[in-house]
């Protein structure tokens, strides 16, 4: 029964971890996403002492199946089970920065109790090809989450044609792109947003790559190194600028580069 | 909310408000030891004052491992009877004072002060790494045993740490042995500790 929790004391979850902190003595409160209930807070009891038998299967980014009891202000952690602990990421520190990075991202933007099946699968499978994919294509992976996560969000950049004329863009030319406007914009309409960044026609096409999403496509993206701080500096800039607020793990994504 | 049980109001609210500002202590606990002040003898209540004021006043760092000190080397690092060439990286001072009490490592500390934390803005340069890094370049120190909590920012810190310091030739280790993953340092117990400490693995 997807939507509000249910009434019941007791209830599964499918969740990802998306972070923690401590609570109490030895408490932990957790931030999830769950596929059936959206984003969830809840206390997992005496998950900081080395001998609880629950606490590895919270960790940040690791896909467990729990149970939950309904508590009078926060629901609290009764068991939980692995479903997959994405270890290639816990063994490599790009894949971890860039893991915390898209944890984030969702917890930004999502409110507490607000299912959506299809982020929820859509965080599970990009952490997987963070777990999977060569070092050279995590950068992608990302931007293609960034982007498809917007898209969930109601964020959808217009990328086919002009967001203010609708007229189709032409190729080889300086274009722009503008969070006001939420897409692309012309050479005669860049003047309509004074705070549109600049963008590449190649630019505009490897987005629209990254937002129909198939990795058979992303994975051949060709890009040079100014390319890429270009493109994941836009997209940065899009989602600040839409959440009002500093991603904060993107600092030290940024100095892994 | 606690005010509207407070007769004398003004000194005894502050102080139960003061108290619940503690870790782990919540608006009963602080209640429960704001009462025991006011029946306990005064002497009680100036020994607690006294005792938080000089703790402040002394508080200071080692300026080597940058643990809490009431001098500017800490009484460990200047034990010249300690393994010189072994160096235990913590997240905080109380993970320090947790392993001391096994009693089996016999290496010199380094402090962190927090582990990187990407969420909530921490990076290396807000923690002692530059300081470890020196130390490990001053040329005495031939391993670092990286003892960060067993969770995945302690695990990306560690090998944050082990990237910086294999160039410069230094062994690095991590933790391991009986330590189940996700639990805080601080509450391992002394057997599995000293395990932990002796079974460790490279990183
Ligand atoms: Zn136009
Ligand atoms: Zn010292």
């Amino acid at each position: 029964m997807p939507g509000s929790l249910p009434k019941s004391t007791l209830y599964q979850a499918e969740v990802v971890v998306l972070r923690y902190m401590s609570l109490g003595e030895a408490d932990r409160l957790l931030v999830l996403y769950s596929k059936d209930f959206g984003k969830i807070r809840a206390s997992a009891r005496g998950t900081r002492k080395t001998t609880s038998r629950i606490a590895g299967h919270l960790e940040p980014l690791t896909h467990s199946s729990l149970l939950l009891a309904r508590g009078s202000s926060l629901d609290i952690v009764s068991q939980a089970q692995t479903l997959k602990s994405f270890n290639q990421i816990r063994d490599d520190l790009g894949r971890i920065a860039n893991g915390l990075y898209i944890a984030e991202i969702v917890d930004l933007f999502t409110e507490d109790e607000e299912p959506n099946a299809i982020l929820f699968q859509l965080l599970l499978d990009t952490l997987d090809m963070l777990s999977r994919v060569d070092v050279e294509l995590l950068h992608l992976i990302i931007h293609r989450f960034e982007i498809q996560m917007l898209g969930l969000m109601g964020y959808r950049p217009q990328l086919d044609t002009c967001a203010v004329n609708g007229e189709s863009l032409p190729q080889n030319v300086p274009l722009s792109f503008s969070v006001v406007w939420g897409g692309v914009l012309c050479e005669s309409c860049a003047s309509r947003d004074g705070t549109a960044r600049k963008i590449s026609s190649r630019g505009v096409m490897i987005l629209k790559i990254l937002q129909r999403g198939k990795m058979e496509v992303v994975e051949e993206i060709d890009m040079t190194k100014e390319a890429r701080t270009a493109l994941s500096g836009l997209l940065r800039w899009y989602i600040q600028t839409i959440l009002e607020r500093e991603v904060q793990s993107g600092a030290f994504l940024d100095s892994l580069q | 909310m606690t005010s509207n049980f407070m007769p004398a109001g003004g000194s005894v609210a502050r102080l139960i408000d003061a108290f619940s500002r503690l870790p782990g202590i919540g608006p009963k606990t602080a209640q429960r030891l704001t009462y025991h002040l006011i029946r306990a003898s005064s002497e009680e209540s100036e020994l607690l004052a006294k005792s938080l004021l000089e703790m402040r006043d002394r508080l200071q760092f080692c300026s080597l491992c940058h643990n809490i000190s009431e001098s500017t080397i800490c009484p460990i690092c200047a034990n010249t009877n300690r393994d010189q060439g072994l160096l235990c990286v913590v997240e905080e001072p109380l993970d320090l004072f947790v392993i001391e009490r096994a009693s089996v490592y016999q290496g010199l500390y380094h402090v962190l002060h927090g582990v990187i934390s990407p969420m909530n803005g921490v990076g290396p340069e807000d923690l002692k790494i530059q300081e470890l890094i020196d130390r490990v370049k001053d040329g005495k120190i031939s391993e670092v045993l990286v003892a960060t909590n067993l969770s995945l920012e302690g695990d990306a810190t560690a090998m944050y740490l082990h990237d910086a310091i294999d160039p410069l030739g230094v062994r690095t280790t991590r933790l391991a042995g009986g330590l189940p993953s996700g639990g805080d340092l601080e509450y391992a117990d002394e057997v599995t500790l000293s395990r932990a400490l002796e079974g460790r693995r490279e990183l």
